[in-house]
C-alpha cells in the first residue's frame, strides 16, 4: 500500500494531502462542536430560566421556556425527575393545543363527529388532569382557559343546535326534508352538558322531532303514494332505532294512516287494493310495533275473505269463490285452495276438462260419470265445430286423458250414451248413434282404453233400435246382416256382437214398432229390458222412480242406478251434508243417502 | 590524436555534504544535481527546492498532522458528550493533550528531523538512483552530439554521487578532449581508477603540465604501484619524471617517496633538480642519507660545472 501510495505520490504531496484534509475535519468538527457549546449554553440558560419560573409557581411560563429548552436535544441536562414532570406538563399542552387547532378546523358545520370527538378528548384529558397533581390542575385550567377551549366547544355546540332547528324549520317550510338524518346524529352528538342534563336532552329531542316529524308526515301522507310514505317512514323508524333513540310517535302516526288507508280498500271492496297495500305494510313489519292493530286488521280481513270463499265453493259459487282465492294470492297461501277448489269444480262441472282443453268449441250431447274405467271422473262431448266426440277423463294421478274419434266423419251423430251392464257397471260402453243408409240408425259400442290413450271398438251395428237386456244381451231390431228382420239377440263378447238365434224373434211388421223410431234408446219402448239409464248425461233425464208421487226414494250413492236403501215424503224437511251433480246427501236412519234435487226440500 | 578543444569550465559548487548538492521537483518527484533552479523534465517552470528543505517540510506537516488528529479527536470526542461533565471533560483533555504533545515537540523536535531526514534519504534512495542514470542517458546524448563540455560537467556532478570507474573513466575520456588551462577547476585525485588506465595517465600527464600541485599521495601511490606500466609508454619516463617533480612541492612526500624519487631521478627537469637538492641540503631533519646521495651524485654527474649548483651541494 504505501508502496502504491509512493507510486503514485510522493511523500511531500501524501504528506500534503493528509495534513490538508484533516485540516478540513477538524474544522468541521470544531464548527460543529461550537454550534453544539453554543445550543448547550442556550438550553441551560433556558433551563435555569424555567427553574427560576417554577420557583415563583408561574408554572405556564416555566413549562413554556422548559419546552424550549427541551427542545435542544445537543445535551442532557437538569434533574431527571424535574425533567419528567414538565415533560408530562408539555404533553398536556400540546394535547390541548392540538384539540385547539381541531376546534378551529372543526368549525365547519358539516364535520361534528370530530367536535364530538374534540368535546370527549377534552374531558377525558380534563378528568385526568384534575385528578393529578396541584401543579397538572392548575396547569390545566391556566392553558385551557388560555386557548378558551370549553368556551369554543360551547360556542360550537350551541350554534349547531340552533342550526338544527333553523335547518328543520327551512325543510318544512320548503318541503325538501334535507340531510335528515345528519341532523339526527348531530343532535344526538350534542353533549347533555348543552342542554342542561341527560333528561332535559331527551325532552328537548321529542320536542323538536316530534313536531318536525308530524309535520313532515302530515304532508307526505297528502302527496306521496301510500308505498311510499311507508318507506320513507320505516326508513325513518329504522334510523331511530339503529341510533337507539325513543321515537314512538312515528309508529303511531304510521298506524292511523295505514288504518284509515286499508280501510278505504276493505269498504271499496276493492281486494287488490287491499292486498297491495297489505303487501306493503307487512314488508315494514321490522319497523312497526309488536302489537301492530293494522297488521291484526290485515289478517282478520284476509281471514274473513277465506271464509267468504269457502262459502262460495260450498254453494257452487266457484267462480267468485276463484277470484277471492286469486285476489288473496298475494297477501296469504291460497294454491292448495285453489287446487282443491278446481277439483271440486271439476267434478261439479266435468265439461270443464274439455273448456279447458279446447277453450274455443262449444259442445252439446255432454255426458260425463265418476269412477269409469278406472277415472276419477269423465267427460264425453261432442262438437259441432269438428264433429268429433272428445273424451276427457281424470285420473286418481290427477292426470288427465284425451281421447277424440273421428271415426264417424262421414256420418251425422244423433245421439250418444254410456250403455252399463249390470256385472260391468265400472266399464260401461260408449254408445254412438249416427244415421245408416239402410236402417234408421248405426250404433257403435266403443270402449276408452286410458292407459295407452286410445278408444277400443267393442261392435258396430246397423238397426233400428238398440237395447241392453239381461246380464250382457243387446237387443236390435232389424239388424242389417244376421237376425235381419228380427228382434235380434247378441251376446257381447270380446270380439263383438254374437247373434243369439235362440232368443232372436221375427218382427211383426207393424206400426207399433216403429211409434217412435226417432226415440229407441228410450227404455220403454222395449218390452223386456231392465231400465239401464245411464247415471248421468246431457239429455232430458225423465222420469221418478219412486213409486209413489208423495215419496221419493233415498239412494246409496248419488245416482239412480245405486241401491234404494229407502223412501222419504217430498216435504221433509232434511239438512244437506253435500251436494254433487244435482244430488243432495243427507243423514237417513243414521246412513248416508242421496236423494235428486226436486228442489225446495233441503236446507242449503 | 584528434584535435583538443579550448573550454571555460562552469563553477561547480563546493558543498559540506554531497545531498546537499540534490534538488527535487514538486512537480515530477525526480531529483536533479545539476546547476539549473528549474527541473528540465517537466514542462512546468517548477522550481526545484533542496532535499532538505523538502524532508523538513514533511516533518513539520507530519507534526501538524499530529496536532490536527488530537484535536480532531478532541472534538469528536466532544460532540459526543451528551453530558455537560463529560462535555467539559471532552474540552479539558483536548487542551490538557495539545499542550503537552506541544511541550513534547518542542523539546525533541530537532532528533525528529534528523532522523527523519535520514529516513527519507533512504526511502529516496531508488528514486535519486533513478536520477542519476537518467542523468548518465542525457550524458551519453550531450556526447552524441559532441557537446563534450556539457557532458564532462554533468557527470563531474554525477560524480559526486557514484564513485566508480566506470565514472572516473568517462570523466578522463571527456577531459582528455580539452586544451587544460592554468586557471581550471581540475581535479586528478578524485579520477584515480581503481586499476590502471591509460586515460588516467595521459590526462595526468597533461593535468600535471599546468597544474603540477594536484599531486598527492594518492597519485603518487597510484603511479608508483602502476610505474612498470607507465615506463613503457611513449612518454613514460617523462610522466613519472613530472609526477616526481610535482611531489618535491611537499617535504613530507619527498621523504615518504624517496625511493620512487631516487628511481626516477634521471628524468627530473634541471629545475626539479635544483629544488630537489635544495630540500635535502636544507633539512636535515629527514633521514634521507640514499635520497642525498643519489642527488649529489646525479648533480655530480650532470651539472657539475652548472653555475646554478655552485654551492647548493
Ligand atoms: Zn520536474
Amino acid at each position: 500500500m504505501k508502496q502504491f501510495v509512493r507510486k503514485v505520490m510522493s511523500d511531500y504531496q501524501t504528506s500534503l494531502l493528509l495534513r490538508n484534509i484533516l485540516f478540513g475535519l477538524f474544522t468541521i468538527a470544531l464548527i460543529i462542536l461550537s454550534v453544539k457549546i453554543g445550543f448547550s449554553i442556550k438550553k441551560i440558560t433556558l433551563y435555569d430560566q424555567a427553574m427560576a419560573y417554577y420557583q415563583e409557581k408561574n408554572w405556564v411560563a416555566a413549562e413554556e421556556v422548559f419546552a424550549q429548552a427541551n427542545a435542544i436535544t445537543t445535551i442532557r441536562y437538569g434533574d431527571e425527575i424535574w425533567n419528567e414532570s414538565m415533560s408530562a406538563l408539555t404533553d398536556t399542552r400540546t394535547q390541548l393545543e392540538v384539540l385547539s387547532e381541531q376546534i378551529q378546523t372543526g368549525k365547519t358545520y358539516t364535520n361534528p363527529e370530530l367536535m364530538v370527538d374534540v368535546y370527549d378528548s377534552y374531558h377525558f384529558l380534563k378528568k385526568g388532569s384534575l385528578q393529578a397533581d396541584e401543579i397538572t390542575s392548575a396547569f390545566f385550567t391556566d392553558i385551557s382557559n388560555r386557548l378558551k377551549m370549553e368556551a369554543e366547544l360551547k360556542a360550537y355546540f350551541l350554534t349547531g343546535k340552533e342550526q338544527i332547528n333553523a335547518s328543520l324549520q327551512a325543510n318544512l317550510a320548503q318541503k325538501t326534508y334535507k340531510d335528515e338524518e345528519q341532523l339526527i346524529l348531530f343532535f344526538a352528538a350534542v353533549p347533555a352538558e348543552y342542554f342542561g342534563d341527560e333528561k332535559k336532552k331527551e325532552q328537548e329531542f321529542v320536542t323538536v322531532f316530534r313536531s318536525y316529524d308530524q309535520k313532515k308526515f302530515k304532508d307526505i301522507a297528502s302527496t306521496q303514494s301510500f308505498e311510499d310514505v311507508l318507506s320513507t317512514t320505516a326508513k325513518r323508524i329504522n334510523f331511530y332505532n339503529d341510533q337507539d333513540l325513543e321515537a314512538d310517535w312515528l309508529p303511531t302516526l304510521l298506524e292511523k294512516y295505514a288504518r284509515t288507508e286499508i280501510n278505504l280498500a276493505i269498504q271499496k271492496n276493492d281486494l287488490d287494493l287491499f292486498s297491495a297495500k297489505a303487501t306493503a305494510y307487512r314488508n315494514i313489519k321490522n319497523a312497526l310495533p309488536s302489537d301492530s292493530q293494522v297488521l291484526e286488521l290485515i289478517d282478520q280481513h284476509i281471514d274473513s275473505q277465506l271464509r267468504q270463499a269457502k262459502r262460495y265453493e260450498e254453494s257452487n259459487q266457484f267462480e267468485k269463490a276463484l277470484a277471492l282465492y286469486e285476489g288473496l294470492r298475494s297477501v296469504t297461501d291460497t294454491s292448495e285452495l285453489i287446487v282443491s277448489l278446481q277439483e271440486s269444480w271439476t267434478f261439479h262441472e266435468p265439461l270443464r276438462l274439455l273448456q279447458e282443453k279446447y277453450p274455443d268449441k262449444t259442445f252439446q250431447l255432454v255426458m260425463s260419470d265418476e269412477k269409469k274405467w278406472d277415472s276419477e271422473i269423465f267427460v264425453a262431448a261432442f262438437s259441432k265445430d269438428d264433429q268429433l266426440i272428445h273424451f276427457a277423463a281424470k285420473m286418481p294421478d290427477k292426470s288427465v286423458v284425451y281421447l277424440e274419434d273421428d271415426s264417424f266423419s262421414n256420418r251425422v251423430i244423433k245421439n250418444f250414451t254410456t250403455i252399463e251392464f249390470p256385472l260391468k257397471r265400472k266399464s260401461p260402453i260408449i254408445l254412438v248413434e249416427t244415421d245408416s243408409e239402410s236402417r234408421l240408425s248405426t250404433y257403435y259400442g266403443f270402449v276408452p282404453d286410458l292407459s295407452e290413450s286410445k278408444w277400443v271398438k267393442r261392435f258396430e251395428i246397423e238397426g233400428d233400435s238398440f237395447a241392453i237386456e239381461g246380464l250382457n244381451n243387446v237387443v236390435v231390431d232389424n239388424p242389417k246382416g244376421t237376425g235381419e228382420n228380427e228382434r235380434a239377440y247378441f251376446n257381447l263378447k270380446d270380439t263383438g256382437l254374437e247373434y243369439d238365434e235362440n232368443n232372436s224373434i221375427p218382427l211383426i211388421k207393424d206400426e207399433e214398432s216403429l211409434e217412435n223410431p226417432a226415440d229407441p234408446l228410450d227404455n220403454s219402448e222395449i218390452p223386456g229390458t231392465e231400465p239401464s239409464t245411464p247415471s248421468k248425461d246431457a239429455t232430458e233425464t225423465t222420469g221418478e222412480h219412486a213409486s209413489d208421487a208423495g215419496m221419493m226414494n233415498v239412494y246409496a250413492g248419488p245416482g239412480e242406478t245405486f241401491e234404494v236403501i229407502g223412501q222419504l215424503a217430498k216435504n221433509t224437511s232434511i239438512k244437506k251434508i253435500a251436494e254433487k251433480d244435482g244430488w243432495y246427501q243427507i243423514s237417513f236412519d243414521g246412513k248416508d243417502g242421496w236423494i235428486r234435487d226436486t228442489g225446495g226440500s233441503v236446507e242449503q | 590524436m584528434k584535435t583538443k578543444i579550448g573550454v571555460q569550465f562552469r563553477k561547480t559548487n563546493k558543498t559540506q555534504h554531497t545531498f546537499e548538492r540534490l534538488k527535487y521537483c514538486k512537480n515530477c518527484h525526480s531529483y536533479s544535481i545539476l546547476w539549473n533552479e528549474e527541473c528540465t523534465i517537466c514542462d512546468k517552470e517548477e522550481t526545484l527546492v533542496p532535499i532538505k528543505t523538502i524532508s523538513l517540510a514533511i516533518t513539520r506537516r507530519n507534526v501538524q498532522t499530529r496536532f490536527l488528529w488530537i484535536g480532531l479527536f478532541a472534538c469528536l470526542s466532544a460532540i459526543f458528550a451528551d453530558t455537560t461533565e463529560k462535555l467539559l471533560l471532552a474540552c479539558g483533555g483536548g487542551l490538557l493533550l495539545f499542550l503537552l504533545f506541544g511541550l513534547m515537540q518542542k523539546q525533541y523536535g530537532i532528533y525528529e528531523k534528523e532522523y527523519h531526514f535520514k529516513k527519507h534519504l533512504k526511502a529516496e534512495q531508488r528514486n535519486i538512483k533513478d536520477s542519476l542514470l537518467r542523468q548518465l542517458d542525457e550524458i551519453d546524448a550531450d556526447v552524441q552530439e559532441k557537446r563534450i563540455k556539457d557532458a564532462y560537467e554533468k557527470i563531474r556532478e554525477v560524480g559526486y554521487f557514484l564513485d566508480s570507474d566506470l565514472i572516473k573513466i568517462l570523466k578522463l575520456k571527456y577531459l582528455n578532449h580539452f586544451v587544460l588551462r592554468k586557471d581550471m577547476d581540475l581535479e586528478l585525485d578524485t579520477l584515480i581508477p581503481s586499476d590502471y588506465n591509460k586515460h588516467f595517465i595521459l590526462y595526468l600527464h597533461e593535468a600535471l603540465k599546468v597544474q603540477p600541485w594536484l599531486v598527492n599521495r594518492a597519485v603518487l601511490e597510484y603511479v608508483i604501484k602502476y610505474m612498470p606500466y607507465i615506463e613503457q609508454r611513449e612518454n613514460g619516463n617523462q610522466i613519472l619524471g613530472q609526477v616526481a617533480g610535482a611531489s618535491l612541492r611537499v617535504k613530507a612526500n619527498v621523504y615518504r617517496y624517496q625511493d620512487f624519487i631516487i628511481e626516477v631521478i634521471d628524468f627530473l627537469p634541471k629545475e626539479r633538480v635544483l629544488r630537489l637538492a635544495k630540500i635535502v641540503k636544507s633539512e636535515q631533519e629527514y633521514d634521507w642519507t640514499n635520497l642525498y646521495e643519489a642527488t649529489k651524485k646525479h648533480v655530480d654527474q650532470h651539472y657539475a660545472f652548472d653555475p646554478d649548483f655552485k654551492g647548493v651541494l
